[in-house]
């Protein structure tokens, strides 16, 4: 929220032109009192025998979670773990230790900007599962402690990982509930962030010997993802999430025949993807995609396809070397040059907008940005081999 | 008047400086009467009488006569230029008001610079000095003369001088004393007492006041007493009266951290609030106390806040005619001040001192007060919220018609103002509720809900409401810190 010009309280000299020593003052005073409040709701909760202060303690939990800073993240998280641990008692029963929980995470990851680590995944997907189950039975908005909840797990993808080896993702409730929030009706972040959680889950849905699903849950889904590409800013995570599923998508012989043309527009992330990306590496080695991609009638997807291929050339079997080969050379120039041109000019636009974005940034911000602006000029070296036929 | 006394009194010794012819001639003739009688005076009496001077006596009492004319005089005269200096001053001059003002400002820092007032001020001593030499005189003239008459002149000199002397070192020794004189500022301005003799002082000071209670114990039988204070309301400020600032008026003491509390000054605010209320009915006055009233700390020490005061200034600014009463056109802005100054003077009273004693004002205004918090006032959200709190003070917190602070937008002083504001009502809200009002709880998340951040100050009031949720003690500088918005 932007405040409006200043018009009232400019006559006194104790208004606002406060002096720094003052705001020092006032942002120590803030730090000591965000330690005492997280201090005395520890001891609270570390303790609970008292339900007129655990009453109050929730109270303050309410108060305090909406505002977004570091020290409120972390010690909110730590707080959240100790109010999973502790047991349950006649004094703190199973609805207020949800309660606090809900506050706790919600401190924790309302915002983007400060996501403390996840220490223990499972008290979250335990979390997780809690609120899946009370948005199952309907009543109360479950939507936010949801969205946090997929948040702090996908911040943390590598103790997320490890903690799904103990969890059935493909339970299928557990399916449904993840599907469900992707559907239009549900806020924009909250479906960004199980967009940045499926990743995580998306061997144990999409590299499976049996469908998870069936065709018409695989194709809502599909569809769906498809509605919620332009809700929200596609940030490096977002796109990188995109890719990762799509490419899970297309890799699965059972979930490629249902991924629209919106989905396949996201391949142009393909220089996102790091070099030992799974997902990428099982894609370039499938020597059956490159015909099943052929089989669409798409060409603008053939485009690309042939780009991400020849891109890693060098990296691909034998096998697919010998298709790409013969791919290439049934292409008439001619006929595939307009899609050609289009990938191109996707290429350029893309390497603009990273050089732009490499000269205000710095540290692995720009190491990864340096990467990518490699990555899309070789593509755009292969791309321009391609449109003039060449081997 | 001096210089007429004075002047009577040198005519009455002036005689006894020249022979007395009279006396010599009486001398003469009583020798001439004594011989013709064939009576022939011998020794003393035959010697013909001869002035040899007048006496040293008379001559030390003129002398101090005449300085104490002399003294009468040049202050007589110098009060006659001062009133032609101060006539310069006060004379109008012709010209743009900025002209005009700039003249003014000349002559102005002329004043201060050749320290006019010091000058007119040290006026005065010239005729005390006067009507000391004149008592001193008399004095020692009529010791001279007749002992049991001198003695009634002795003594009310005498009383007159300690009297002096006591005001002086009164004033010299505390700013506060009223009975200062431009000696004593000389002597403080001479005198700068080292630690030790301020022990020394003190010390003297409390023995003096251990026997000015046992007085007041001894005679007094009704004492006053302090300003009761509800029971429910917490002891928040330890209060103990403004204290006697002997160094400076203004300025906090040396040493002591600008977050200190100076209740002297609170209490001279608010004094000089009643007086320029009581005195002036200048819109703009008005306006410019509307703005000081929220930087005052309305601490136990106040007796009263013009609660009913500024009630009809606010009143004034509306047109009650229409439900609910709508702002008189240009008058937004006193509308604001007031209603701000009311909703702080009332919370803080409350807080501080106990509903109890604000409880009439309150009745007062409830009685004719009508909702205002509901309209919209062109989107005036800064007005708009602090009349919503004013209805809501009047009325009750929970059940009147909730705050919809996410539609307001504040400015950055009013959001630090309101923020403040309801921290102090926050106290004893908790203490009625048990838990924090709905209103409270919705400006906190508002507040903290802010992207970007709203400043640390209203993000320390939030939280220090947090606090006061989990039992915590409410701090004393946040609530009256010297930079009250």
């Amino acid at each position: 929220m932007l405040y409006p010009p200043l018009t009232r309280g400019e006559s006194s000299p104790h208004t606002f032109s406060m002096s720094k020593a003052n705001l020092t003052c006032y942002s120590r005073q803030v730090s000591l009192q965000i330690d005492r409040i997280y201090e005395r709701l520890t001891r609270t909760f570390q303790n609970p025998v008292s339900t007129p202060k655990i009453s109050r303690a929730l109270a303050a939990m309410e108060l305090v979670a909406p505002l977004s800073k570091e020290e409120i993240s972390r010690n909110s998280y730590d707080l959240f773990r100790v109010v999973m641990r502790v047991p349950i008692s006649p004094s703190y029963t199973e609805e207020k230790k949800w309660e606090a929980s809900r506050l706790a995470l919600q401190g924790a990851y309302k915002c983007d900007k400060f996501l403390p680590s996840v220490e223990d995944p499972q008290e979250i997907l335990a979390f997780l599962k809690y609120h899946f189950e009370l948005a199952g039975r309907g009543g109360r908005d479950h939507n936010e402690p949801i969205q946090n909840a997929l948040r702090a797990l996908a911040h943390s993808p590598g103790p997320t990982i490890e903690a799904l080896r103990h969890f059935d993702p493909t339970e299928p409730s557990f399916v449904n509930n993840i599907c469900r929030l992707f559907q239009n009706d549900k806020p924009p972040q909250l479906c960004k962030a199980a967009l940045l959680f499926l990743p995580l889950i998306g061997d144990r849905w999409f590299d499976t010997p049996h469908p998870i699903m069936g065709p018409g849950q695989m194709m809502g889904l599909c569809l769906d993802l498809a509605s919620v590409v332009d809700r929200f800013e596609h940030t490096h995570d977002v796109q990188k999430a995109f890719l990762a599923v799509l490419l899970r998508m297309i890799n699965s012989p059972y979930w490629r025949p249902h991924i629209v043309p919106e989905n396949w527009r996201l391949l142009e992330y393909f220089t996102l993807v790091p070099d030992d990306d799974i997902p990428l590496r099982s894609c370039i080695d499938n020597p059956e995609l490159i015909d099943a991609i052929s089989a669409l009638n798409n060409p603008e997807v053939l485009a690309f396809w042939l780009v991400v291929l020849c891109w890693k050339y060098e990296e691909l079997i034998p096998q697919v070397q010998k298709r790409l080969k013969a791919v290439m050379k049934e292409i008439v120039p001619g006929d595939n040059r307009p899609h050609l041109n289009a990938c191109l000019s996707m290429i350029n636009r893309r390497l603009k907008a990273a050089g732009e974005a490499l000269e205000r940034s710095t540290g692995p911000a720009a190491g990864d940005l340096g990467t990518e602006i490699d990555n899309l000029r070789q593509a755009r070296v292969y791309l321009v081999a391609l449109r003039v036929g060449e081997d | 008047m001096f210089s007429a006394v004075a002047s009577a009194f040198i005519v009455d010794v002036q005689t006894e400086l020249e022979p007395d012819y009279e006396e010599m001639n009486h001398a003469l003739l009583k020798i001439i009467a004594s011989s013709a009688l064939g009576n022939i005076p011998t020794d003393a009496d035959a010697a013909f009488p001869v002035w040899n001077g007048p006496d040293g006596t008379i001559i030390h009492v003129q002398t101090i006569l005449y300085s104490s004319l002399s003294a009468s005089l040049l202050a007589a005269l110098i009060a006659m230029m001062g009133k032609q200096w101060l006539n310069r001053y006060a004379s109008v001059e012709l010209g743009s008001i900025i002209e005009r003002g700039r003249r003014r400002k000349r002559k102005m820092d002329g004043m201060v610079t050749w320290k006019f007032d010091l000058v007119m001020e040290c006026l005065p001593l010239m005729p005390q000095v006067a009507l000391l030499l004149l008592g001193y005189a008399l004095s020692n003239y009529l010791y001279v003369t007749n002992k049991v008459v001198a003695s009634v002149v002795i003594g009310f000199t005498a009383f007159g001088l300690l009297f002096y002397l006591l005001i002086v070192s009164a004033a010299t020794l505390s700013y506060n004393c009223p009975f200062q004189t431009p000696l004593s500022r000389v002597f403080r301005f001479l005198v700068r007492f080292d630690n030790e003799h301020k022990r020394c002082l003190r010390r003297f000071g409390e023995l003096f006041g251990r026997c000015l209670d046992w007085f007041r114990r001894k005679f007094t039988r009704k004492k006053n007493r302090p300003i009761p204070r509800s029971s429910g309301t917490p002891d928040l400020f330890d209060w103990n009266g403004p204290g006697d600032r002997t160094e400076s008026p203004v300025a906090n003491p040396p040493g002591q951290s600008p977050m200190t509390l100076n209740w002297g000054l609170y209490k001279s605010d608010s004094d000089c609030i009643d007086w320029t209320l009581e005195k002036s009915l200048d819109a703009d006055v008005t306006m410019a106390i509307a703005r000081v009233i929220p930087e005052i700390v309305w601490h136990p020490g106040i007796p009263a806040a013009p609660l009913e005061r500024f009630y009809d200034v606010l009143l004034e600014c509306f047109d009650c005619s229409s439900r609910p009463p709508t702002v008189k056109q240009d008058l937004g802005e006193m509308a604001y001040l007031s209603a701000r100054a009311l909703v702080d003077m009332v919370t803080q009273r409350v807080a501080f001192v106990g509903s109890e004693l604000v409880r009439a004002a309150l009745e007062s205004i409830s009685a004719r007060h009508q909702t205002m918090g509901l309209r919209d006032y062109e989107g005036d959200s800064d007005l708009k919220s602090t009349l919503g709190v004013f209805d809501h003070i009047l009325g009750n917190w929970e059940s009147s018609t909730s705050m919809d602070w996410q539609n307001f937008s504040f400015t950055i002083p009013h959001h630090s103002w309101m923020s403040s504001n309801l921290f102090t009502h926050a106290i004893p809200a908790l203490q009625t509720f048990d838990s924090l009002p709905s209103d409270i709880r919705g400006f906190i998340i508002y507040s903290l809900r802010l992207d970007p951040p709203p400043p640390a100050q209203i993000v320390a009031d939030c939280l220090f409401m947090i606090g006061l949720v989990l039992d915590f003690q409410p701090p004393l500088n946040a609530l009256s810190s010297p930079d009250k918005r």
